[in-house]
C-alpha cells in the first residue's frame, strides 16, 4: 500500500508542478491585499494597546486564512480533472480508495502548507511584523489549519459531483470560515450574532490564535490547546468525506485541459 | 485463467448482462465482439475490479474476484476504451506512473519502461508532453500504461479505436507476443479485422450473453455464409429475399453467384443504376450477422430486411 501511495503522491506532485501559476498566483495576491489592508489595521491596533505595530499583525492572519481556503478550488481542481482525463478509473485499477486518496490529500496538504508558510514569512518579511511569541507555536497552527483544509477540501469534494458546484460551495465556505473567523476584522467589531457563531469555524481558532501569539507573546501550549478544535473540525470533515464518498462515485470537471 | 458464470449487471431497468458465461486460458486471445452497448465495457469493468455485478461470479488465476481483487490486480492489465493518460505529464511519466502504481519499481521498471517503448514505438516520445502527441501515439502509450507490469490476463478495450495504421499494427504485434509469452488477452473490439488477423478465439457477444464461442475457423464454418452484395447509383431497390443497406443489397446463399445473377434477372428498370456485384466468401463478418442479426459496426448501419411479399 504505501509504495502504490507513494507512485500516486510523485504523479500529483509532478501534476502541480506542470501547473503552477494558480498556486502562485495564490500565494502573491494575499500579499498584495495586505499592502492594502495594513495602514488601516496599524491605525486599529495603535487605539488597542498596541503602538508599535505594524498593521500586518491583525491583516496577516486573516488574508493568509482567506487566501488558503481561495487555494482549495485550485488544489480541488486536481481531483476533477482525473475524471475528465479518464485517469481516476485508471488508477482505481490498480489502487484502493484510501490509496488513492492518501495519494491526492498528501500533495495537497504539502501545497497548502507551502502556500501558508509562504505567505505568513513573506508578509512578515515585507511588512516588517515583530512576532512576540516562539516561532514553534506559528508552525503549529499553520500545520493543524493545513490538515482541516485537506479535511474542508475532502468533504467538498465528497459532495459535490460537479467541479462547478466545488467552486461554487468552496466561495461560500471561503464567505462564511473568512467573514465569521475573524478575517476582515477583529471578532468583537462583528455583529453579536457573528461573534457568537464565530467559535462554529475552524477560522476563528487559528486566526485567534495567531494574533495572540503574534501580538501578545502566547506559547506553544497556548497554540496546542488552540489548534485542538481545528483538528476536531478536520476530523469532522474527514469523517463526512469517508461517510459520502464512493469508489465507483462519477465527478464531472470543467474546461479539461 | 479467467472463468467467468452467469454474469449479470443491470443499470436501473436497463438489463447489459444477463447471465453471461466466458473462459479464457492462458496464452489465448478472445476476441470478444459485439455492436456498441453490448455490454464489453460493462464486462470488462467488472472484472477488472471498477463496477460491482449484480450477481454471478468472475474467477481470475483461480481467485475470486468479487473477494480477492487486492491479490488479483497485479495480475491483470487493462487498458479501457477511454483514453487514460496525464497529458501535463511526460510520457516517461506516465510510464513511471502507473508502473509504480502496479509494484515495478527501481531499475525493473526503467528496464520495463525501456521495452515497451520499444515494443510500441515510444522510445523518441518519452520526454514529451503526452497532451502533444498524435491520437495513435497517445492510444499507444494508453495500452503502453497496461503492459508494463508482468500481468497474467489482460484486457483491451477498443485499444485501436483513433489509432492510425501503423500505430494498430505495433498495438496488435504487440498483443501477439504477449499471448505468445503466455498472457491471457480478452479483446474487446467491433473491428473483425483484427480479430481475424490475430488468429483469435472468437465470442459474440449479443443480448447480454455469449452467442457464440470458439476458435475462428470453427465459428466461421458454423455461422458464416457467403455473400452476394448488389451495389446502385443512389437508393438500392428492394428485392424479396435481399436486405437492404442504403445503396446496397445483400443475401447469404450456398451459391451467391447464381443467387446475384437471379437477382440482376429480376431488376427490370433497376439494372441501369447497377454500380457493383460482388461476392464475399464465407467470413467472420458473415459469421457474425448471422448470430447477431445484424452488420458489424461501423461498417454499417442496422440492416433493412426486406422479406418476400405475399
Amino acid at each position: 500500500m504505501l509504495s502504490r501511495s507513494l507512485s500516486l503522491v510523485r504523479k500529483d506532485l509532478l501534476l502541480y508542478r506542470a501547473d503552477l501559476a494558480p498556486i502562485l498566483i495564490m500565494v502573491v495576491l494575499p500579499l498584495g491585499f495586505l499592502a492594502f489592508m495594513v495602514p488601516v489595521n496599524r491605525a486599529l491596533l495603535e487605539v488597542r494597546g498596541y503602538p508599535g505595530a505594524t498593521g500586518a499583525e491583525q491583516a496577516l492572519p486573516g488574508m493568509m486564512v482567506m487566501f488558503a481556503l481561495f487555494l482549495l478550488g485550485i488544489v480541488g481542481d486536481q481531483f476533477y480533472r482525473e475524471f475528465g482525463w479518464n485517469t481516476w478509473d485508471r488508477v482505481r485499477l490498480a489502487g484502493d480508495m484510501p490509496e488513492i486518496m492518501i495519494g491526492k490529500t498528501v500533495p495537497a496538504l504539502a501545497i497548502l502548507l507551502a502556500q501558508l508558510t509562504i505567505v505568513f514569512a513573506t508578509g512578515t518579511v515585507l511588512f516588517g511584523m515583530d512576532i512576540v511569541g516562539p516561532p514553534l507555536a506559528v508552525a503549529v497552527l499553520l500545520a493543524a489549519f493545513a490538515v482541516c483544509l485537506v479535511g474542508v477540501l475532502v468533504a467538498e469534494f465528497a459532495v459535490c459531483k460537479t467541479f462547478s458546484q466545488f467552486n461554487a460551495l468552496n466561495v461560500l465556505v471561503v464567505t462564511v470560515f473568512s467573514g465569521l473567523g475573524g478575517a476582515f476584522a477583529p471578532i468583537d467589531l462583528l455583529p453579536a450574532w457573528a461573534q457568537s457563531a464565530a467559535p462554529f469555524t475552524p477560522t476563528y481558532w487559528v486566526i485567534e490564535g495567531l494574533r495572540s501569539v503574534i501580538l501578545d507573546g502566547q506559547g506553544v501550549a497556548y497554540a496546542l490547546r488552540m489548534a485542538v478544535p481545528v483538528l476536531l473540525f478536520a476530523a469532522a470533515f474527514v469523517v463526512m468525506a469517508a461517510v459520502r464518498l464512493r469508489a465507483g462515485d462519477v465527478k464531472v470537471p470543467d474546461n479539461v485541459l | 485463467m479467467l472463468h467467468v458464470r452467469a454474469l449479470r449487471k443491470s443499470y436501473g431497468r436497463l438489463d447489459v448482462l444477463r447471465g453471461l458465461d466466458l473462459d479464457v486460458r492462458p496464452g489465448e486471445i478472445c476476441g470478444l465482439l459485439g455492436r456498441n452497448g453490448a455490454g464489453k465495457t460493462t464486462l470488462v469493468s467488472i472484472v477488472s475490479g471498477l463496477c460491482a455485478a449484480d450477481g454471478g461470479c468472475v474467477r481470475i488465476d483461480g481467485l475470486d474476484a468479487f473477494r480477492d481483487m487486492r491479490r488479483i490486480r497485479s495480475r491483470i492489465g487493462v487498458a479501457p476504451q477511454d483514453l487514460g493518460i496525464y497529458p501535463t505529464l511526460s510520457v516517461r511519466a506516465n510510464l513511471e506512473c502507473f508502473g509504480g502504481l502496479n509494484g515495478v519499481r527501481g531499475s525493473a521498471l526503467r528496464l520495463r519502461i525501456a521495452e515497451v517503448a520499444e515494443e510500441l514505438s515510444l522510445r523518441d516520445l518519452l520526454s514529451r508532453r503526452a497532451g502533444t502527441l498524435s491520437g495513435g501515439q497517445k492510444r499507444r502509450l494508453h495500452t503502453a500504461l497496461a503492459l508494463l507490469h508482468d500481468a497474467k490476463l489482460l484486457f483491451l478495450d477498443e485499444p485501436t479505436v483513433g489509432a492510425d495504421v501503423v500505430s494498430r499494427s505495433q498495438l496488435l504485434a504487440a498483443v501477439r507476443r504477449l499471448a505468445a509469452a503466455g498472457c491471457a488477452v480478452v479483446y474487446a473490439t467491433h473491428h473483425l479485422a483484427e480479430v481475424e488477423d490475430m488468429g483469435a478465439s472468437v465470442a459474440i457477444l449479443e443480448g447480454g450473453v455469449i452467442r457464440e464461442r470458439g476458435d475462428l475457423a470453427s465459428v466461421v464454418a458454423r455461422h458464416g455464409r457467403s455473400t452476394a452484395e448488389l451495389e446502385f447509383a443512389g437508393e438500392a431497390p428492394v428485392l424479396a429475399g435481399w436486405d437492404r443497406d442504403g445503396a446496397c443489397i445483400r443475401r447469404a446463399a450456398p451459391d451467391p453467384a447464381r443467387a446475384a445473377a437471379a437477382a440482376i434477372a429480376a431488376l427490370d428498370g433497376d439494372a441501369t443504376r447497377l454500380r457493383n456485384v460482388r461476392i464475399v466468401p464465407a467470413s467472420l463478418e458473415s459469421a457474425y450477422l448471422a448470430v447477431t442479426g445484424h452488420a458489424p459496426e461501423p461498417n454499417g448501419s442496422d440492416m433493412e430486411r426486406v422479406d418476400a411479399v405475399a
